[in-house]
């Protein structure tokens, strides 16, 4: 299929237009020109155009470029044409702006992954060498990235070659380059390699200078582990373990960020070897960031620690990181800390960690009480909720009636963690007034969420529990002076309708629509419309008055009252 | 042999007046506009930029053969920053620049951070040949031949990073590997990656709890010439701190203090504002920190916070005006000060069209008389100098911004609307 001849034309003209985004445009067309020239014109004439006169353009057109060109390969003639497209790029790669480089990276790695390697492999390969070889750090980056895209598919000596130019990367004086090499090191080892070559790479990169290089070469080291677990004990832990040393505290941070997945890799004896101490030493670094990951993952090392470290070393530093000076921490605290209830048992619960949820709730930052929260389901597996009950009613009030909207918020999905736990009795008594107080907040957001979370409750609670507690809470809005408050009632119905069953839709819900449906403020009227749209599949019991509600409304005074009442009346036929 | 016996035996270098750009006029035809408010050369040396009250970024480029004594030329200029409103607090943002940064070289293209008081900019200067497409009739699609109409150098407005500080930017400095840099202002250092500019990372804040207990602003800030985690922050009390960025995430606390010992018995009316830092830079080699205060330059080695290596008056007349200068409020003047790609002399501006090339020992200070015949007006200053300033001393003729050549003994200054070069 060719497009018209004109049309090709002019997009052919932009390609050089003065305009910016038009070549832009243009440039994103290129396989379209490509096939209309043919495949042989396109090897003659498209592409020599592109290196004289293309390459030289501004950086955007030419992430435009290098995304097009990823798409070439059938357009030059299959991917026994690899090498036409090589020059470009070569040009594309050494280009200083990141987007062009990324762009370009991700087209190499199209184009490679068809293109038959090892025909092209010594073109190729001189590409690389290019690269490689160049003065500027581009180059070089460019090339970093291109290694790891080639590698599997080229000939041993090839490979030989390639990783030789890497560990050159790895030890260039230029910082950046180092980067880029430590960065794309991850992906090298993903591939078979001999030990020797790869170890003289991991020993420079572990020692760098360079905080960024040593992060980065965490990541390849993960990878290595999970790719080539063999190499772990000689390879992988002793690098590992130094960096667990690391003064830097950014590269601590990501240790301890990653320590549930290393552990889960190198099994639990490495991983407790290795890493428990620097675990313990993390929860007490004087860097506030290095504690708040370490609390954060504290849930989910039961892959490094057992219940016997946890009781000795964990549990006793739990007191002090629950008055820590930084918010962060004590909020990250409050979050994980439940993983570790399984671990410890009921005694150990009871003992250590309800006296810590204990705490954290009563702490006098609301977003740490927020956290709280979500550690509750854990702790209830394990103890119960009545010990806790007790100290949950008092700062669940409290977070509701905070000041500030967003606590009250998150406050709503508690109650619905809460509801779903707790037998009916003190729900209808102390939570029904809650949730009651949630729909009638002055603040929209508030009232949004206490009625999501109504859909919670009525999912997990069932129908006959909803009809019982839920529903006289949302009928109990239709009468509330301000509209707002009428609101709610519908925006209730909406949700828990579809858990009714129908003898109660009929009683009790639609004798609602028909009331409301004559509601002196417009809005509630509309909304009446909308809801009885929402639960058409509910109310095929009760079609004649429904459908009488509908013609009065179809026949508003407001015209956008009309609209939604034609509109649903139409569905319904 | 030591330091000292060196720096006496090494003749001063000496300086010339190679080049000088602008014309005498008197203060009042001055344009506010055209003063100059920031200079930098760029980390090859190959170019000089320097940033007006207008907001214009200006661009000289060397081009002499003689690879000893460089030549500038104006090669091209920029918008950079233009007047703007902030809604929130309703006042007006200044268009001047306040600070010029060069990143390293890539390609063809120039790489500039410019800032004004609240809005940090990147831009990209490259050299580009304008083509147009020679219009042709063809019934076939054939591809477009083009003619070059002209070679320029093209901005390009690459980033900028948005309104993050609360209070008046005064130095962007970036990294050794070009990957970070940090901006200041009164009260906060803040951290950014080059390539991203919807976030910041805030690595000191001396925000007091009441800010009724404000005692100190930072007023400079710089990156440590080859390693990428120190950098250097002076304060309005005299203080200086060198912070590692990898110890901690936020600074204060964990930042060496380079501060001296207060001398109760010298203390004046006037001493707690004169010893506030106007700037403070590494040496090319890293081993030491030059700072200046209103009367001094101290010296301080990395490796002692104690005190400083040398204290070097700069001009001791000055301290017999220190009245006058209260008065006309000059004495709130903030001079840079440059180092020697060798780390063996400083640069520092002065009033009355001077500005002193010192030997970071304190060995030897020489004064320049700027002037528009090219002649070079040297005199050395002795220690213990002293000389009666007259009524013709201009305080309006000051330098507030120089710099050194990275690699060579060139320096440019500048004074009001002018721009001179020394060489050796």
């Amino acid at each position: 299929m060719t497009e018209p001849q004109s049309v090709v034309g002019t997009v052919i003209e932009d390609l050089k237009s003065d305009n910016v985004k038009r070549r832009i445009s243009s440039v994103r067309q290129l396989p379209t020109i490509a096939s209309a020239l043919g495949k042989d014109r396109t090897r003659a004439e498209l592409l020599p155009f592109i290196i004289s006169e293309l390459i030289e353009d501004e950086d955007d057109v030419l992430a435009a470029l290098a995304e097009s060109i990823g798409d070439f390969l059938d357009l030059i003639g299959g991917p026994a044409h690899v090498s036409a497209l090589l020059p470009i790029l070569e040009s594309l790669g050494n280009n200083d702006d990141t987007v062009v480089r990324e762009k370009t990276t991700e087209a190499l790695r199209k184009i490679f992954t068809r293109a038959d390697v090892r025909k092209a492999e010594q073109q190729i390969l001189s590409l690389v060498r290019k690269l490689a070889t160049g003065s500027s750090a581009s180059a070089k980056i460019a090339a970093s990235n291109i290694i790891p895209i080639i590698y599997t598919s080229t000939s041993n000596a090839a490979q030989g070659e390639l990783i030789g130019l890497f560990t050159t990367f790895t030890q260039d004086e230029s910082s950046v380059v180092r980067k880029s090499a430590a960065l794309n090191f991850k992906d090298l080892v993903k591939q078979p390699a001999s030990d020797n070559e790869l170890a003289s790479i991991i020993r420079a990169l572990g020692k760098d200078e360079q905080e960024f290089v040593r992060i980065y070469f965490l990541d390849a080291l993960v990878n290595l582990a999970r790719a080539s677990p063999t190499k772990q004990p000689t390879l992988i832990v002793p690098q590992m373990r130094s960096l667990a040393d690391d003064p830097s505290w950014r590269v601590r941070y990501s240790l301890c960020d990653k320590l549930p997945e290393i552990g889960s890799l190198l099994g639990k004896e490495v991983a407790k070897k290795t890493f428990l101490p620097f675990y313990v030493k993390c929860l007490q670094d004087t860097e506030s960031e290095v504690r708040n990951i370490a609390c954060q993952r504290m849930g989910k090392l039961s892959s490094v620690l057992d219940a016997e470290d946890v009781a000795l070393k964990v549990l006793p530093l739990l007191k002090t990181l629950a008055g820590d000076s930084q918010v962060h921490v004590r909020a990250a605290l409050a979050g994980g800390f439940s993983g570790l209830a399984p671990l410890v048992g009921k005694k150990g619960t009871n003992d250590h960690l309800v006296p810590v949820f204990l705490t954290l709730l009563r702490d006098e930052n609301s977003e740490v009480r927020v956290a709280c929260f979500s550690a509750l389901d854990e702790l209830s597996k394990v103890v119960g909720l009545d010990v806790l009950s007790q100290s949950l009613f008092p700062t669940l009030n409290e977070l509701v009636g905070d000041k500030n909207f967003r606590v009250r918020v998150s406050a709503c999905d508690f109650v619905a963690a809460l509801a779903k736990a707790l037998p009916d009795a003190d729900f209808t008594t102390r939570l029904s007034k809650v949730i009651t107080e949630l729909i009638n907040d002055k603040v929209f957001a508030v009232r949004d969420a206490a009625i999501s979370s109504l859909r919670t409750l009525a999912e997990s609670k069932g129908s006959p529990w909803t009809e019982r507690n839920l529903l006289p809470l949302v009928l109990g809005q239709q009468s509330q002076m301000n509209y707002l408050n009428r609101m709610s009632t519908l925006f209730g119905l909406t949700v828990i309708v579809p858990f009714l069953p129908q003898e109660t839709v009929i009683r009790q819900v639609v004798p609602v629509l028909q009331a409301l449906s004559k509601d002196t403020v417009p809005n509630i009227r509309l909304n009446v419309g909308k809801t009885i749209a929402a639960t058409k599949a509910n109310l095929r019991g009760s079609m004649e008055s429904i459908r009488k509600v509908l013609t009065i409304l179809a026949s508003d005074q407001d015209s956008e009252v009309a609209l939604v009442g034609r509109n649903t009346l139409e569905s319904f036929s | 042999m030591g330091n000292h016996q060196m720096a006496q035996n090494m003749a001063f270098p000496e300086w010339k007046c190679s080049q000088f750009f602008g014309e005498r006029v008197e203060k009042d035809e001055v344009s506010d506009e055209d003063v100059i408010s920031a200079l930098s050369f760029d980390t090859t040396g190959n170019f000089l930029s320097l940033g007006d009250k207008a907001g214009r970024l200006i661009v000289f480029k060397n081009i002499s053969k003689n690879s000893s004594r460089p030549e500038y030329e104006y090669l091209t200029e920029l918008q950079s920053h233009v007047k703007e409103f902030d809604y929130l607090k309703s006042k007006e943002i200044d268009e001047k620049i306040n600070d010029i940064q060069w990143l390293r070289p890539q390609g063809n293209n120039m790489y500039i951070l410019t800032t004004n008081d609240k809005t940090i900019k990147l831009w990209k200067i490259s050299e580009k040949s304008i083509k147009r497409a020679i219009p042709v009739k063809s019934s076939t699609l054939k591809l477009p031949k083009l003619e070059v109409i002209e070679r320029g150098f093209i901005p390009s407005l690459m980033e900028v990073y948005p309104h993050l500080h609360d209070y008046s930017i005064n130095s962007v400095s970036v990294c050794s590997d070009g990957e970070f840099f940090i901006s200041a202002d009164d009260l906060s250092v803040n951290l950014w990656n080059i390539e991203r500019t919807n976030d910041t990372f805030n690595i000191i804040n001396l925000k007091p709890e009441q800010i009724d207990e404000l005692s100190e602003v930072i007023t400079a800030a710089n990156f440590h010439p080859t390693s990428n985690n120190l950098i250097v922050v002076a304060s309005s009390t005299g203080v200086l701190r060198v912070a590692d960025l990898r110890v901690s995430s936020k600074c204060e606390k964990t930042a060496q203090i380079f501060a001296e010992a207060e001398d109760p018995a010298s203390k004046n009316f006037f001493t707690e504002i004169i010893c506030s830092l106007s700037d403070a830079v590494f040496s090319a080699n890293g081993k030491y920190i030059f700072a200046r205060d209103f009367l001094n330059v101290k010296v301080w080695d990395l490796a002692n916070t104690k005190s400083p290596v040398a204290t070097i008056p700069i001009f001791e007349p000055l301290k017999s005006k220190l009245c006058e200068l209260y008065e006309n409020e000059c004495i709130f003047d903030k001079f840079s000060i440059s180092t020697s790609p060798c780390s063996n002399y400083i640069l520092t501006g002065l009033f009355n069209n001077n500005f002193h090339i010192l030997d970071r020992t304190g060995d030897r200070n020489m004064q320049f008389e700027l002037n528009y015949s090219r002649r070079t007006v040297v005199k050395p200053i002795p220690k213990k100098f002293f000389e009666p300033l007259g009524p013709s001393y201009n305080f309006d003729r000051k330098i507030l911004k120089s710099a050194w050549h990275p690699t060579q003994n060139c320096v440019a200054v500048a004074c009001m609307n002018s721009l001179f070069f020394y060489h050796v």
